[in-house]
């Protein structure tokens, strides 16, 4: 039997055996040779070893490696662990992201509020079974505790309940907890008593909001990566009211001792954390903000000694001044009433006991100027919190006034959904205002309280942050006056504000010239740079005028105070509304001038804005590449002297890449947008808004290099981030609908594309009414008419790209690239149509359009695409001279700008020009690099290289090679029967193959099938026809003749 | 004698002539310390004996294979089989009561206990259509109590758990988990993912049993290092060192497979395994369950 034991499954006393630990030698090594092979047997040990598990049954460890940031505490919470929610799930109103943590409260998601736009963090809490009753009123409290705002404690934005399971919506802290902190840093008692003195500030803010925290313990504290302290779950120990405590000693409520003398703790019935529960509350009694403090001191003394009190000979015993360890002892007390009578109290103690030379300030400093000074001096006449009045900082910018102001100011503008807006809005300006605090206590604790930091450093911040505040001021004066469409573009312009993080930067900060310190200049840079608040805010609402007048302003002031970073951004401020406004000559200009007025005042992050706009400027609206190019670079070397920033980079890589997409360089431009891409997922997560633009070019440039799949995926995720963040009706929506009906157009997805383009109109006009914006729906009508014409749908083709053309009309200049590209299509669609004078007659049109604009120096691919469709017209009306003269010059202007996967078509029309002109040497060397070029291409396309291979067999027939022309046409055939082509798309090819059969004198009767399903399809098309009918018909007497004479 | 030869005939085995006298001495102090431990059950000297014999183990000799029995215990689990009420009243009492303890770490609801120990009653006497009562198994090897608690927290766990769960080849998480993700990820790994299982599976019958095992258990049942400490008498710690050291050599066979299987060079490979990585641990719970 002992052999085959392996192949029989364990047993359940085996399995306890092996659960508790206690499995013979021989045991083992069965279950180690059974288990690998029963799938059956591994779940069931492993509900034993859970079920097992010593003490408490512990929850199970988050599967996957990802490290987490919020890490729980450690009470356990009953049953089956809940079942993982997938990406995407939708609670509330929250999209769950990722998961990044799980303990025995629960689990914890990052998510997205799409209400304030950001990351947050979604706990979500497993109710033990015996407090369900109960969970209502602890939501309420948990509610509370969400009222409390505090730097220093972790904020609650929503709580809820879905099924059994409840939910706290919540500030994401990425960091991880105090007790981890403490434990990788291992600070001073000095150290651990500064932090423990953040956290106790937070307790004390909930204290006086009437929330106790009830499991107050170092796992719920979190430290962020800037070390900054937050409590965390407030009140949530009570819904994880612990399952086991009466199943070790059924019946027996114990009473035990805690404090320094009786640490003991082994179970109870009550809420919290054995060794950090206050006696009262172990007991089942009252518990009130006072057990909070003796947790807070149990976690303080462990923190300072290495253990809890009274669990072993603490350490640095000695080193700790005693008046701190009376203050601790005191918190200690096993009577509440023995106890500080409040957190604060129990905090001024410990910080006069550690601190004392906070008192000695005064004396300390000198003569100190500016802000700093001033600060001192009122911190210290305020007491021993030097920098604990940051939130009334915000008096008159952001508080409960202004929010009022707000909300009457949204409803009178009845706009639909005010309510809901100016919710979303408070909600987003308060998470902006938070941090704001957040960045402006740590400032000043930095230098005052901490003393890392220098006083010039601290000036720098100070500064800094003002601006950040008179820019909210300003944002808030703009919403205060929106009008309805402003209003719902509300959410949008307040992602413009500047983090305060960019605050932090000391070194960029320090970085620019800077401003005068004294007398009538000084006061006159401050007063302009507020009023660039201003202009910042009213750039940000589309008020392009009023921010325009102002920011002239602000230009003449600065003129006047000589300040050159000021001048700087007044001018990049006016050259970024004319970039809005498309007004490349007054943008170009204004903008150089910022980049010269920044570099003069060495305000390096702010030149490399505006020439990052520059590249936009050249590339983009003037199409200059070469100009583009220049800027680029100075851009970068500026970049190298900073030593890099993220956020300039991506922008810069994104501009650089779109334009080199705009120049048909999408090889180029691809690893440049997903730099762009990575930098942004990097710095705002892989859901953030900011990733639009870049995901955008890049599903252009990847359609370009003939990636489809890739491209759709690209743009499939732009689309679902786009509705994710402002909705499905939206312009933004549909704009990403014509680049996804593009990618089906180039697939050959002809009705799904003709489907989405519609869509996109429509889309269009419910926003913005019919016809409106021109500029869009003339691309889409002309893109409309573009796939009816591969079609040979000529007549549905021509209504389309008319009624582009009354929209380029109304909305384009003469000579701009696009009215050329549309009226060219048009063109070539008449001729389609027969109508070949008007199709001339456009030609001509656009002809004098496109040499005025060439006078101007612009060139762009669009100007070959367009000598491209002349050539292909005049070829259809066999004007062969002319059009090989066309299609070289596009072939010129294409090896210009280096677009080398565009040129195969020039090449292609100019052999074939060329052969009409029986010059035939040239259009073979010209058509076998048509054909190279396409044989060659990243995704060769089948019907294009089967279309140069006909060409290529064409002009060999005309040289008389029969036997190479042959070859190629039937290649050219196959290739395109595979791929469905239509007869009349095969007519010209069947006739050459049929000619150079019977020049071969092979095959006589399929050399006649072959010309006569060519006539059958030219026959029907309307004159001049691309093979005339005399040809076909001429050939095919011929053929009779020579039968009959046989 | 009689209780010597009904012993000799439930083992099966003849013994040497010292020995039957000194197995009658011991079988006639067993039966004695049973009718002291379970007064008023009734269970004839010979079935107990019979009884007895068939348990001993056969790679003992006779004398040693009786001494290592629970003699009382399985007095009592042969008269509970035999339908002796007094018997019966006390498993319920002294055995099945006692449980409720060990149910209770499995889930504290009295209704549960209650049900849990009615079950396990059922199986332990009655047993099933496919099995025979359970009690009848029981080898006298460990206490009956101890035992008894295996079969009721297999009883309660069994419960808790719902019907039995599919252990088979199913990709259904792993494409949802795609679906929701983005749709370049998905894109990547349904193109690579034939080559990526094989290799992977590759990789996974490399490693040693003991390994395959701690993988499946950590990522595919979630136990934390604690709960496989325990099974395998060691420390948590040198669990989490094993543990670190089988997910790398799992993943070091699984990129030398695929680079193999798609002739991918480093840094191409290693974009794709930033891909597949996101989504290992659940790539991972998934072919585990393959075996």
């Amino acid at each position: 039997m002992a052999p085959s034991n392996d192949s029989r499954c364990l047993d359940e006393p085996q399995l306890l055996d092996l659960a508790d630990g206690v499995a013979s030698r021989e045991l083992r090594a069965r279950a180690e040779a059974h288990l690998d092979g029963c799938a059956t047997c591994q779940a069931q040990l492993a509900d034993f070893l859970v079920a097992r598990a010593p003490s408490t049954p512990s929850p199970r460890q988050e599967p996957s490696p990802t490290p987490s940031t919020l890490v729980e505490d450690t009470v356990a919470a009953k049953g089956i662990p809940m079942a993982a929610l997938e990406r995407g799930t939708l609670l509330g109103r929250y999209v769950v992201l990722e998961r990044i943590g799980a303990g025995g409260m629960g689990v914890v998601y990052a998510a997205y509020d799409p209400s304030i736009d950001r990351r947050i963090g979604l706990k979500l809490v497993h109710a033990a079974p015996g407090a369900v009753d109960s969970t209502d009123r602890i939501l309420s409290e948990a509610r509370a505790a969400a009222r409390t705002q505090h730097p220093a404690v972790v904020a609650v934005h929503d709580v809820g309940r879905v099924d059994d399971r409840v939910f706290i919506a919540m500030e994401l802290v990425e960091g991880g907890t105090l007790r981890q902190h403490l434990a990788t840093t291992k600070p001073e008692w000095r150290g651990v008593l500064r932090l423990y003195l953040q956290a106790g500030r937070g307790l004390a803010a909930a204290h006086a909001a009437g929330v106790i925290h009830r499991d107050f313990k170092p796992d719920n504290v979190l430290v962020d990566r800037e070390g900054r302290v937050k409590v965390t779950d407030f009140g949530l120990a009570r819904l994880a009211a612990r399952a086991e405590s009466t199943a070790s000693s059924p019946g027996a409520s114990e009473t035990l001792a805690v404090g320094p003398d009786a640490p003991g703790i082994v179970s109870t019935a009550a809420a919290g954390t054995p060794g950090y529960i206050a006696p009262e509350g172990l007991a089942g009694g009252r518990v009130d903000a006072r057990s909070d403090q003796f947790s807070f001191c149990v976690a303080l003394f462990e923190g300072m000694h290495g253990a809890k009190p009274g669990e072993r000979e603490p350490l640095n015993r000695a080193s700790v001044p005693r008046a701190v360890q009376t203050a601790v002892q005191r918190g200690l007390a096993r009577s509440p009433e023995d106890r500080f009578p409040s957190m604060d109290a129990l905090l001024t103690a410990l910080e006069r006991a550690a601190f004392p030379r906070t008192s000695r300030w005064l004396g300390a400093l000198g003569a100190g100027l500016g802000v700093a000074a001033a600060l001192t001096l009122l911190f210290v006449v305020r007491g021993p919190q030097p920098c604990a009045d940051s939130p009334s900082r915000l008096v008159g910018v952001w508080d409960a006034a202004r929010k009022l102001a707000l909300r009457d100011a949204f409803l009178a503008t009845s706009s639909p959904g005010a309510e809901a807006l100016h919710a979303t809005l408070v909600r987003s300006l308060d998470g902006y205002a938070g941090q704001w605090m957040e960045a402006h206590r740590e400032a000043c604790e930095a230098t005052l309280v901490r003393h890392e930091q220098s006083e010039a450093a601290m000036d720098l911040r100070m500064h800094c942050l003002e601006r950040r505040k008179r820019e909210l001021h300003a944002m808030v004066d703009v919403l205060n006056t929106a009008s309805a469409s402003e209003v719902s573009n509300a959410p949008q312009m307040v992602r413009g504000l500047v983090p305060t993080s960019r605050c932090a930067d000391v070194e960029a900060l320090a970085r620019p010239v800077p401003p005068p310190t004294r007398g009538q200049e000084r006061e006159q840079v401050r007063a302009a740079q507020e009023l660039l608040a201003d202009v910042r805010a009213r750039d940000h609402a589309g008020r392009w005028k009023e921010a325009l007048e102002l920011a002239t302003t602000v230009e003449s002031q600065a003129l006047a105070t000589n300040y050159r970073p000021l001048l700087g951004e007044a001018l990049l401020a006016q050259g970024r509304i004319r970039l809005h406004e498309r007004d490349e000559k007054e943008a170009r200009q204004l903008l150089r001038r910022a980049a010269l007025a920044s570099q003069a005042g060495r305000d390096d992050e702010h030149a490399i804005e505006a020439m990052v706009n520059l590249v936009y400027v050249e590339g983009e609206l003037a199409e200059r590449p070469e100009q583009a190019d220049l800027w680029r670079e100075l851009a970068q070397s500026l970049l190298e002297r900073i030593g890099g920033d993220a956020q300039l980079e991506s922008n810069l890589a994104f501009t650089q890449g779109m334009v080199l997409t705009r120049q048909g360089r999408h090889a180029e431009a691809v690893p440049l947008l997903e730099k762009s891409l990575v930098l942004r997922e990097r710095a705002h997560g892989k859901d953030a808004y900011v990733l639009v633009d870049a995901l955008l070019a890049l599903g252009t440039a990847q359609r370009g290099l003939g990636r489809f799949e890739e491209a759709l995926a690209t743009q499939r995720r732009t689309r679902n981030l786009l509705v994710m963040h402002v909705g499905h009706e939206h312009s933004f929506v549909a704009m990403t609908l014509n680049n996804i009906a593009s990618t089906f157009v180039k697939m050959g997805r002809f009705d799904e594309a003709l489907a989405t383009f519609e869509e996109s109109i429509q889309l269009f006009e419910r926003i913005h009414g019919a016809g409106q914006p021109a500029s869009y729906l003339m691309n889409l009508n002309a893109n409309i008419g573009a796939v009816h014409r591969a079609r040979g749908h000529f007549e549905q083709a021509r209504v389309a790209l008319e009624r582009a053309w009354a929209l380029a009309q109304g909305s384009r200049p003469p000579g701009h690239p696009d009215r050329a590209f549309i009226s060219g299509h048009l063109a070539v669609t008449l001729a389609d149509l027969g109508r070949v004078d008007e199709a001339l007659a456009r030609v001509e049109a656009v002809r004098g359009e496109l040499d005025a604009a060439r006078s101007d120096g612009r060139r762009s691919r669009r100007h070959a695409e367009l000598s491209t469709l002349v050539a292909e017209i005049l070829l259809r009306v066999r004007r062969f001279e002319p059009a090989a003269n066309e299609a070289r010059k596009a072939v010129a202007l294409l090896r210009e700008l280096g677009a080398q996967d565009e040129l195969s078509t020039p090449l292609c029309r100019w052999a074939q020009a060329l052969l009409g002109e029986a010059r035939l040497p040239e259009a073979e060397r010209t058509a076998r690099e048509g054909l190279k070029l396409r044989e060659q291409a990243t995704t060769p396309d089948a019907e294009e290289v089967a279309e140069a291979r006909s060409l290529l067999g064409q002009v060999l027939l005309a040289r008389g090679d029969l036997t190479g022309a042959r070859t190629l046409l039937e290649q050219a055939l196959e290739g395109w029967e595979k791929e469905g082509a239509s007869a009349f798309t095969l007519a010209s090819t069947r006739f050459a193959l049929a000619r150079s059969l019977r020049l071969s004198s092979v095959e006589p009767e399929r050399a006649r099938t072959l010309a006569l399903s060519a006539r059958d399809a030219v026959a029907q098309s309307p004159p001049p026809r691309s093979l005339p009918l005399e040809e076909l018909d001429a050939f095919l007497s011929e053929g009779r003749v020579d039968s009959a004479a046989r | 004698m009689e209780l010597v030869l009904s012993f000799l005939a439930g083992a099966s085995r003849p013994c040497g002539p010292d020995e039957s006298q000194v197995l009658a001495g011991r079988l006639g102090e067993a039966l004695d310390r049973s009718h002291e431990a379970w007064p008023g059950v009734v269970l004839s000297g010979d079935t107990f004996a019979r009884h007895l014999g068939e348990r001993v183990p056969p790679e003992l000799p006779l004398t040693e294979g009786l001494h290592a029995l629970k003699a009382e215990d399985l007095y009592l689990a042969r008269a509970c089989l035999d339908g002796d009420r007094a018997a019966l009243e006390a498993l319920q009492r002294v055995v099945l009561l006692p449980m409720s303890r060990a149910v209770r770490r499995v889930d504290r609801s009295d209704t549960f206990v209650d049900e849990v120990l009615q079950l396990t009653r059922l199986k332990l006497l009655v047993g099933s259509a496919r099995q025979g009562p359970r009690l009848a198994e029981y080898a006298g090897r460990g206490t009956l109590r101890r035992w008894t608690e295996a079969i009721a927290v297999g009883v309660a766990l069994s419960l808790k758990r719902g019907p039995p769960r599919a252990v088979s080849l199913d990709d259904a998480p792993l494409v949802s988990e795609l679906h929701g993700a983005d749709p370049e990820l998905a894109l990547i790994q349904q193109r690579y993912r034939p080559a990526f299982r094989a290799a992977f599976a590759e990789a996974l019958s490399q490693l040693s049993p003991r390994d395959r095992n701690l993988l499946r258990l950590s990522l595919g049942q979630g136990l934390g290092v604690e709960s496989l400490g325990t099974l395998h008498q060691v420390h948590a710690s040198t669990v989490s060192r094993w543990l670190t050291r089988a997910r790398q050599s799992l993943l070091e066979g699984t990129r030398a497979g695929l680079s193999r299987r798609l002739t991918l060079n480093v840094s191409q490979l290693d974009s794709l395994l930033r891909v597949m990585d996101a989504s290992l641990a659940v790539s991972l719970s998934s072919l585990l369950d393959e075996g």
